[in-house]
Parts: C-alpha cells; structure tokens; sequence
C-alpha cells in the first residue's frame, strides 16, 4: 500500500515537513491512543491517508500507543482541520493543537 | 468464521448466512443512529418543500447555547469527536461546519457495504472491488467504535473487564460481535495489503 520509495527518501520528506514548523508556528494534528482501534488499523490509517511509509506509519502508531498521543502532521489550521476530520472519519481519536 | 481473502488479486469476503443477517442488523441500527442525527443537523434536506429547505437554513443552525449540541451522547461523541482538547467553542465550531458532511460520509460508506452483502452468492461470497475497500474498513471500524461504547470500553481495564462477560450476559454476546468485527477487519487489512 505504500508509496515505492526507499526509506531515505520517506525519512528526508518527513525531515523537511519539520524544519517547516519551525519556521512559522502553526498547528499539529494529534492523534490519541484508544482501547479500540487496532495497532495495524492505526497504522494502516497513516500509510493510507498521510502517504507516509509503513516504517513512519509503525513508528507513529507506536508512540500513539506508548506515550499515549503523538504528532502525526503540522500545518495551517485549515490543513490540519482537513486532517482530523479525516482522521474522524477513519474512526481515530484526533485533535487540532498550537505546534 | 468468515472472512476477507485476497484470491487471484481480488477481495474476496465469505460470510455464513448468519453472519451476513448480522452484519446487515447492525449496519442497519448504525444508519438508523447517523440518519437520526442528520435530521437534526442542517443541511441538504430531501423534503419536497423547498420552503421548508430555505426556513430550516435559517431557523435550526445549532448554537453554542444548544445543550444537546455541547454534549452528544456517548456514541455520537465516539464517532464524532471533540477537535479541540481544551476549546469547547472552537470544537462546536469544528462540529457545526463538518458535522453533516461527516455523517453523510459515514452512512455512504455503509450503503456501499451493505449493497455489496446484498450481492452475496449462495456459498456466502462476495467480491469486494477495490474501490470499495475504504468503505468496508471505515464502516466495519465504525461498528466497533459504537460496540466499545455499548460495552463502556473506555481504557484497558474497562476493555479486559468487557472481555470476561460470560455468554449469560447480552453484554458477553456483544462483545463476541466486537471482537469477531475486529478480526474481519484484521483479515480485510492483510487481504488488501497482501500480507
């Protein structure tokens, strides 16, 4: 399901998507960790919506899991209003924060 | 027990007689609660007075000062959550703009789903094409969300406690069906990745 890229390339696209936030402040999508949806669901939603690859994915979902939330994209208030309808309609638990 | 297999690069879904009437039943319940919600929220009406459109554009939009619009019941809560952690305007907000959109996503996934149970052969198969496999995964996750309520499934004791009901308890029934829609959708997710 993931996009045909070597990991370097997946690592380099997140690296610059961060170096981005720093720049101007703006918004993160959170998405919290729930007893219901499943690990590889959770998973699957990242790969799936956000094109991230199956490593970024695991990693995401891994932190959602263990530290009970984490940051799966940054953005304008729009776009991450965009995300967390989405991740709503995919039946995740997210909220819109300040980065 | 039914479920999704990948056969000659297709999605296939076996279910037994049981499982579809099942399926059918709650997917029929969970339309019923969605469409009930719509009908409260504004937005695309299909009565055939066009007044009525116009006059509930201007008259029904909910409100901050709406009760029932702050604090929706438990499911509709699950399945439409909060946007906001610590802003209850901007998450009426949020919900006020997406709600109708999002509800209506939710039951066109589901008449996709359930046109596809409809087609059924009589060994219990249907072919899922590829361009409904978002529908079944949202809708099938959708069903467990609204079981893990009905089962106060709220964190990982509630989730172990909801796990021990013995079979005497309608609670103990329920929670066969979430955990069986939990494993048709494990078995949908590797059908489609192909592992």
């Amino acid at each position: 399901m993931s996009e045909p890229s070597s990991p370097n390339g997946g690592t380099a696209t997140v690296e610059q998507v961060d170096e981005a936030s720093d720049l101007a402040p703006g918004y993160v999508t959170i998405v919290w960790d729930d007893p219901v949806n499943l690990m590889s669901y959770v998973s699957y939603v990242f790969v799936t919506y956000f094109r991230y690859t199956c490593d970024k994915a695991d990693e995401l979902m891994l932190k959602v899991h263990n530290e009970g939330k984490a940051v799966v994209s940054h953005g304008s208030r729009e776009e991450m209003e965009r995300d967390v309808a989405a991740m709503h309609g995919y039946g995740l638990w997210a909220t819109v924060d300040r980065s | 027990m039914g479920q999704f297999q990948r056969r000659r690069g297709q999605v296939v879904l076996t279910l037994d007689a049981y499982e579809i009437e099942l399926l059918l039943a709650l997917f029929g319940e969970l339309t019923g609660l969605l469409q009930e919600g719509l009908d409260e929220a504004p937005g695309p009406s299909s009565s055939d007075d066009p007044f009525a459109v116009w006059e509930q554009s201007f008259s029904t939009e909910p409100t901050l000062e709406d009760p029932d619009f702050l604090d929706p019941d438990p499911i509709t809560r699950r399945l439409f959550p909060d946007a906001y952690h610590d802003d209850p305007a901007a998450s009426a907000d949020f919900r006020r703009y997406t709600d109708g959109d999002a509800r209506r996503a939710k039951l066109d996934a589901i008449e996709v789903v359930l046109d596809d149970l409809r087609k059924a052969d009589r060994a219990g198969r249907i072919e899922v094409p590829a361009a409904h496999h978002h529908a079944w995964m949202t809708s099938l996750n959708n069903l467990r969300l609204v079981l893990s309520v009905v089962l106060g499934i709220t964190d990982e004791i509630s989730a172990d406690e909801a796990a021990k009901r013995p079979d005497s308890d309608p609670k103990g029934v329920i929670h066969h069906y979430y955990s069986w829609l939990g494993w048709l959708l494990e078995s949908l997710m590797s059908a489609i990745t192909g592992d």
